[in-house]
Parts: structure tokens; sequence; C-alpha cells
């Protein structure tokens, strides 16, 4: 089932002032419910926009903009239905423990102290902290990957059906990186994932379809492999491609037609190995 | 010189019985040397980036910049933080006036500099951040990467001799944090301007003379970065990743291209390998 379906849309900050600014032009788009959808651009393409506007915290200046096929009339019935994990979350964090911060969105939705209890432990739990050894750790004692776990339990214990990521491994270290990017593949299985980055690197496994964006448009839409294959212009727009990608691109000045897209390590090994031993070119991934 | 002598750090007296965030770190950094640190998050790479700037003091130890005690007080330490200067993950933790020009004249109008002196090196510093087109907007109008190198050219206009970046391509895309390193890469070159860079990221670190790996508030590692990419399983270790192109080629190399150099750092080697054993 189609989730989104954005046609024309338009959005501009400070409309009528000297400061406007055009974040979005006549983006066109879809978006599927189910499944892991990747949103990438360099800085300003409008990336956070977009996911502002399917989260319900703005609503389109024009176009057209449905949600489950349906114009939104009811913006509480999306806002309860879409999470958003912002940039830097660990800034959306406010209480003084991790038991308190996590309870206080079911906390406002009139339900049981118990039911309450039992939504923060399962959303701990999702993002991998165990409950009774978390839920009283002060939040500011946390390290900088946990605190970005505790806002993502933040998000889940809302009980979306769809979650919106807005370049969630910045400044994490490699491992920090690679666990949180672990914890959305599970996270994928069970709901539809709406993931923004500047980089392929992050979304090149995870994602199923991906969606280029610059200057607040769409560009181009595909699968990881469609999307790596064209590797020469998302380099061209400043888009950092996953490391294997980006050899295979650097190595195009020797072996002018080999293929970029490359998902490991494995796959860029074959497609070396084939070009520079002319009788295997048969080996092809 | 920049001269770390035995130094340790706590953050507060209360955690003076937890491990402290710094643990006997002794260093030298020479004019013009290019050092990358690398480690992970809670490693105490920042803290000894804030340490050399003289935001911090040492718990016990000594740091010492051209001679002069970073627990110096009065001209002393305005001569230290006008020699070293930090540019943070965050362009907006620093910027702090409304127009390019005038947040990176900001440094040197606060020196008490000559009107012409000023406008000379706000120039300069334009220029080699390949800035002039911008110099009149405002800071508000411009993208992260452009912040940054703002605020690198407000740094630099202070004529520092050590320039320390506190992971400055954290938030950056990926051609913009190749033509800032390429940019301080040339500084260093050109001014023998030293630069210590922390960063997350391995395929940085391939251009800079020396690596440092910090691990739970110690030097790890402080080598080539050549030396340092054949501990693949050291680095994974301390939740390190060597870059992909050093597996690349230890991996084609067990397949048969036995030619290819036994460390690989760059594309660009990967390259030149490549066209060498083609031609012969």
């Amino acid at each position: 089932m189609t989730l989104f379906t954005l046609h024309n849309v338009s959005y501009t900050y400070l409309e009528g002032t000297p400061f406007a600014t055009e974040a979005l032009h006549r983006l066109s788009l879809s978006i599927e419910s189910g499944q892991t959808t990747a949103l990438v651009g360099p800085t300003k393409a409008g990336k956070s926009t977009l996911l502002d506007l399917l989260a319900g915290l703005i609503q389109p200046g024009e176009g057209t903009f449905l949600f489950e096929g349906s114009p939104v009339t009811d913006i509480e019935r999306l806002r309860a239905k879409v999470g958003i994990v912002f940039q830097s979350p660990e800034a959306q964090i406010f209480e003084e423990t991790v038991g308190k911060d996590v309870s206080f969105g079911p906390l406002q939705k009139n339900i049981s102290v118990a039911e309450s209890r039992r939504l923060v432990q399962e959303s701990l739990e999702a993002v991998g902290l165990p409950y009774e050894d978390f839920r009283t750790r002060y939040t500011y004692a946390l390290s900088g990957g946990q605190k970005r776990r505790v806002a993502i339990a933040g998000v889940l214990a809302m009980q979306p059906d769809v979650l919106l990521f807005d370049e969630p491994t910045a400044g994490l270290d490699p491992r920090g990186r690679r666990e949180l990017l672990e914890l959305i593949a599970t996270l994928k299985h069970r709901m539809t994932i709406i993931y923004a980055s500047s980089s392929l690197a992050d979304v090149a496994e995870l994602a199923d379809t991906i969606h280029i964006l610059d200057q607040g448009q769409c560009l181009f839409s595909g699968s990881p492999r469609d999307i790596l294959a064209r590797a020469e212009e998302i380099a061209a727009l400043d888009i950092a491609l996953p490391e294997a990608a980006q050899i295979a691109l650097d190595m195009r000045s020797v072996f002018p037609d080999l293929r970029t897209d490359v998902a490991n390590l494995a796959e860029l090994e074959d497609v070396l190995l084939s070009a520079s031993i002319p009788d295997r070119m048969e080996t092809q991934p | 010189m920049l001269e770390v002598k035995d130094v340790t750090f706590h953050y507060s007296r209360e955690e003076r019985n937890a491990s402290p965030v710094l643990q006997q770190i002794n260093l030298k950094i020479e004019p013009g040397e290019t050092v990358a640190i690398l480690g992970q998050n809670g490693s105490g790479k920042s803290t000894l980036a804030k340490l050399l700037a003289s935001i911090l003091r040492p718990s016990s130890g000594s740091i010492l910049v051209d001679g002069l005690s970073t627990t110096a007080h009065g001209e002393a330490l305005w001569t230290i933080r006008q020699h070293v200067g930090i540019v943070f993950q965050n362009p907006d933790d620093q910027l702090v006036a409304n127009t390019v020009i005038d947040d990176i004249a900001f440094g040197p109008e606060n020196l008490g500099l000559p009107r012409p002196e000023i406008e000379e090196r706000v120039q300069e510093a334009l220029a080699l951040l390949q800035l002039e087109a911008y110099a009149h907007m405002p800071i508000q109008d411009l993208s992260i990467g452009q912040k940054q190198r703002v605020a690198i050219a407000g740094v630099l206009a202070m004529r520092p001799r050590y320039l320390l970046l506190d992971e400055p391509t954290t938030m950056i895309s990926g051609q913009t944090a190749r033509h800032l390193l390429e940019t301080v890469h040339r500084l260093a070159r050109e001014r023998s301007l030293a630069v210590v860079h922390i960063t997350h990221f391995m395929h940085e670190v391939a251009h800079f003379q020396r690596a440092i790996v910090m691990h739970q508030g110690r030097i790890l590692f402080d080598e080539t970065p050549a030396q340092l990419f054949t501990r693949i399983e050291e680095l994974e270790a301390v939740g390190l990743d060597v870059p992909l192109i050093c597996r690349l080629g230890q991996r084609l190399r067990e397949r048969g291209l036995t030619w290819l150099p036994h460390t690989l750092l760059s594309s660009a080697q990967l390259k030149a390998a490549f066209q060498q054993h083609l031609a012969e």
C-alpha cells in the first residue's frame, strides 16, 4: 500500500518575508508502507523539511500531499501513526532518568501506569537496553550511543507504525554506527522506516528504495543497486558513496566500464579481478 | 612545539576515584606536522584537544606550547590562545557575528590590531578558504560545510601555529569534507602550520604524517598511517575500522594479484599499481 504520496509539493520557510527560502520545490514521490525508504541528498536538499512534512509538523505550501491515499484532514491521526527521531536525538531527551524520559509520551495518552510501564519496558528492550538495568539510570550519564537509543525508545513507546530517522548515525564512532544500523535493521521487520541521510553508506544495505534529492526536488529513485550503478552522478551531487562503490568509481580511470553497483568488499574484489584478468569476464557479481 | 608531559585529567573532584578521562599522556607535535587522532566516543580525544587549546587544565602533568605552560595566567595565556586555534565539531558553536566577514574579523579585532592589518588578515583567510564570494553573506544563509570553512577562516585570521580540528567533518558531506582536508594539508605545507585532526573516519587518515589512536584515556598507537593500517584486528578490538582499501589490497593479493603492494592507503595507490602492472 502507498503510505505517502507527494505531487508537486513546495514548501517555503518565512514565506512573504525577505528571508524566504524554498526548501521543497515541486517535489513528487511516493513511499510504500512496510518498506524501508531512504531519502538521500546533500545538505539543503530538503530532507529534514520533507521529514517534518511526513511527521505532520508542517503542512505543504502548495501541491498534493496524501497520507494512506487521502488528504490529511486529521493531523492528529497522522501524528499518532508516525514517530520521528530528530537529528542528534540525544537533544530530545529532557527527563532525569531513562524510565521517566521514555514514559513521558505514553503517560500523555491517558493509559494506565501498568500499561505505560509495559510499553517502556518493551521499547527499551527493543533498542537493546535492559529495562531493570536502565530504568533508574540518569540520562546525563549515558554514552552518546546509549542516549540515541533512549531517544528512539521514547518514540517507540508511542507505538508508531512509521518511524522517521534524520541522519541517525552522525557523530557516532564506527562501532556505535554499526550497532545503531543493526538496531534499525531489526526494527524494519515490524514497521515502516524512512531514513534521511547525506550519505549512501548507511542505506545501501538497509533500504528497499532510495530517493535521491537535491535542491528540494526528487532527481531519481530506485533500488540500492540501481542507485549505486549511477555512482558518478551521485558523487557529483556531493553525496558520499559507500567505500566499495567509491573505490570502484575511482578505478574507472583505469577501467572505464567498471561496474560501481558493488554492495560489499567481495563484490568489489570480483569486479576488479574480472577487469584485470580479461578472460575471467564471465564471473560478474 | 606542542609538548604534553605525563598529563592526567579528571573532569571533577567527585570522579577522582573513577578512572581519569586521560591517563599519562606524553606527546610532542612539531610545527608543520600533520597528526590525526582516532578513537571511539569517550576515548578522550576531545578532552585532549581542549587541554592543548588551554580551555581545560591538566589535573597533573604539564602542557607546553612553544615553551609556555597552558596553566599560565595573563599575557602568556593570551599568547598560547593566539598560537593554538581550535575548530569545534559544530560550527554554530563558534560563529559569533552576522556576516562572514565580520565573523572572521572578530578575532583580529579583539587582538586590538590596526585596521589595515585586520583587513589584510581577513582577506587572506577568505582567500585561503575560498570564501571571497560569500564575504558579505549572512552566516545563517550558509550550509554547514560553508559555516565550517568560516569557522576555520576565523581561526586562521588569528595566525595560529597549531590548528586543532575536533571532528570537523562529522556534519558535512563527502566532497566538502575532502576539500576541507585538502585545504588544511595545503596550509600545513605552505606555512608550516601544525594540524591536529580528530576523527572517527579512517579514510581521512591516509594523508596525515602521523596517526594516534586513543583508547580509554591512553595513547594506544602513535605511528604512520601505513603502519597503523596493518593492525586490522587490533583496531577492530577498540571499535575502529581500517579503510576498506586496506582489506581490498590484502584480499586481491590472496586471490592472485600478488604484484599489488603490501599496504594500500588510497584509491590513488591502487590505481597506480594497476596502471604500472598493465603497462608491463
